[in-house]
């Protein structure tokens, strides 16, 4: 029932931002020139917008490219002929695999820290940490990217700057993505720290004898990170979208990398199958995430089945 | 009430208890003494100091209030017991009843988890029995379905069952002290007579301080009643006593204030 639900929300969300996805990116220049290339004749440009079905007016383009749309057909590369949809496939992996790493650094960095500093009482170190967290908080992460390119790669050689290589090149694009997305998590892990800690069923366990490591472990902290998995999933769906400027800096060949290749090149087609995978990717997160706390949470499980 | 009672110290004696926040003093010198299967109902205005009084002879005040003063518990000085051995103390001699029975419980674990929690930390015994006794002890609490109970979420059950729940896990260890704070505050009138009703029953061997604004309530199933007022005991004395004759000004204004104070005599 829910699964219908969501897969028709799937279908609805896709042909929304595919048709606005095409009619924007037809404003945005006229491929035939790009295809044709520089010092093109006006004769060859008209061959090429004949050959490719340009010349056809807007909506019966748009008629053409939904139709192939519904059979997953979106079109070849303009720049090499290869299948759009593959061609953003084989990037994929690539986003997908910094997305899981940043996703584990980040819950290995706030999942301690925010539990640390939601019960930490008031001194010198949670100061510091809180100082240091907010002033990341108000770094966009390509300024951080940039500094630790220049301190680790730069200055000090340890790292190589650019490319997908071995486990070397993995780690500043991940702590990249992990400088700005840590702290949000922080918070709401500390904040929802905090909160368990002064509710009643805290007062009920202390009341029954618990010593703090039962109380940190089998009640404030459950209750904590239940109430994050949702920004854990938010922060997941972004990462499959909001990479273009990480993946850019870092030479990372993702989705991301291939996003801005193609847009600027006008390669229709690739830039299509590419916002087709994001929002795919988006849905699928969202829905794992919704999944994942239905299943943890017993009010909500229960509420579909007896109420 | 308990005749067994003259032979022993009293289940609670508490002597000189001050609560103090920074440098202002809350309650500057309470003294209260409970026996064996009494029930004393604490009553008095919200921010009188009933409820911080109570909570300070387990020893769960907020770090921003501190406390002094002699507290006994079946003869025993436990305001010198350390903070591991008062943890025994908490849910093993003494056992606590909140306001809010929903909110006092982890939404996340199950009623029973959390009897079951406090059986094996108290009474060392393995997790079948434990949990054997959970069963027992919420049918005792008349909860119903045996199985069924102990299975389930306190979002689950209603007021009146989560709060049958929270006395069932102040008493599963056999408390020498059951401290109960607004316990029908948050349930309807009917529920409200069967919450108490079961307290008198159940709490029979253990002393019990009923704290309450509710001077009908506490008349219902007290023995004797202290009326707080500004961290004092302003008067103090048997129910009837009490509630048919009272000297101190404060509590004729508390009684003339209490709308439901004739429906239980």
């Amino acid at each position: 029932m829910s699964a219908l639900r969501g897969l028709r929300d799937l279908v609805f969300v896709l042909l929304a931002t595919m048709t606005v996805l095409f009619f924007l990116l037809r404003l945005t220049g006229d491929p035939a020139v790009v295809l044709a290339g520089d010092g093109a004749s006006p004769a060859q440009v008209e061959a090429i917008r004949a050959e490719y079905g340009f010349d056809e007016p807007l909506l019966v383009q748009y008629a053409v490219y939904a139709g192939k749309l519904l059979t997953l057909d979106f079109g070849t590369s303009l720049a090499d002929g290869t299948p759009a949809l593959e061609k953003a496939l084989i990037s994929f992996p690539a986003t997908l695999f910094l997305a899981v790493m940043a996703l584990s650094v980040n819950l290995l960095i706030s999942l301690p820290a925010g539990l640390w500093l939601g019960q930490a009482r008031s001194g010198i170190a949670r100061r510091t940490v809180r100082g240091i967290i907010t002033v990341m908080q108000g770094f966009p992460g390509f300024v951080i990217a940039l500094l630790m390119i220049n301190a680790f790669a730069v200055g000090l050689e340890w790292l190589p700057t650019v490319g997908f290589g071995g486990p070397a090149t993995w780690i500043l694009p991940t702590l990249s993505v992990v400088s700005f997305l840590a702290p949000k998590l922080i918070r709401v892990i500390e904040a929802n720290t905090y909160a368990a800690l002064t509710s009643n069923y805290v007062r009920t366990a202390k009341a029954s004898g618990a010593p703090d490591n039962v109380i940190l472990w089998r009640h404030v902290a459950p209750n904590a990170l239940l109430g994050a998995i949702a920004l854990v999933g938010a922060e997941f769906a972004f990462m499959l979208t909001g990479l273009v400027v990480i993946e850019t800096i870092f030479a990372w060949p993702g989705i991301g990398w291939l996003l801005v290749q193609s847009t600027l090149s006008l390669d229709f087609p690739v830039v299509q199958a590419v916002v087709f995978l994001m929002v795919v990717g988006v849905f699928a997160t969202n829905a794992l995430a919704e999944h994942l706390q239905a299943a943890l949470d017993p009010r909500i499980g229960n509420a579909r089945g007896a109420d | 009430m308990n005749a067994a009672a003259t032979s022993m110290p009293p289940s609670l004696a508490v002597a000189g208890l001050r609560i103090s926040a920074g440098g202002k003093v809350l309650v500057p010198g309470l003294s209260l003494t409970i026996g064996r299967g009494e029930i004393v109902g604490m009553v008095g205005a919200s921010g009188s100091g009933k409820t911080i009084s109570a909570f300070s002879l387990a020893r769960l005040l907020p770090d921003t209030l501190t406390q002094s003063g002699e507290i006994s518990l079946e003869g025993e000085r436990i305001d010198r017991l350390s903070e591991s051995e008062m943890r025994k103390v908490r849910g093993g001699r003494i056992g606590m009843v909140f306001q809010d029975p929903l909110s006092s419980f982890n939404p996340l674990r199950t009623v029973g988890s959390i009897l079951v929690e406090s059986i094996c930390r108290h009474q060392r015994l393995p997790a079948r029995q434990a949990r054997e006794l959970a069963i027992d002890t919420l049918a005792t609490m008349r909860l119903p379905g045996r199985k069924a109970s102990v299975d389930a979420y306190p979002h689950m059950l209603s007021g009146g069952q989560r709060q049958r729940a929270m006395i069932g896990l102040a008493l599963v260890n056999r408390p020498a002290l059951i401290i109960a704070d607004e316990p029908t505050t948050a349930l309807d009138p009917t529920i409200q007579l069967q919450i108490l009703a079961l307290l008198r029953h159940q709490a029979s061997s253990a002393a019990c301080l009923f704290i309450t604004h509710d001077i009908g309530a506490a008349s219902a199933i007290c023995d004797r009643l202290a009326v707080m007022n500004e961290g004092e005991i302003v008067e103090e004395g048997p129910t009837d006593r009490l509630l048919a004759s009272p000297t101190h000004p404060f509590t004729r204004e508390l009684l003339s204030h209490a709308p439901g104070g004739a429906r239980f005599r």
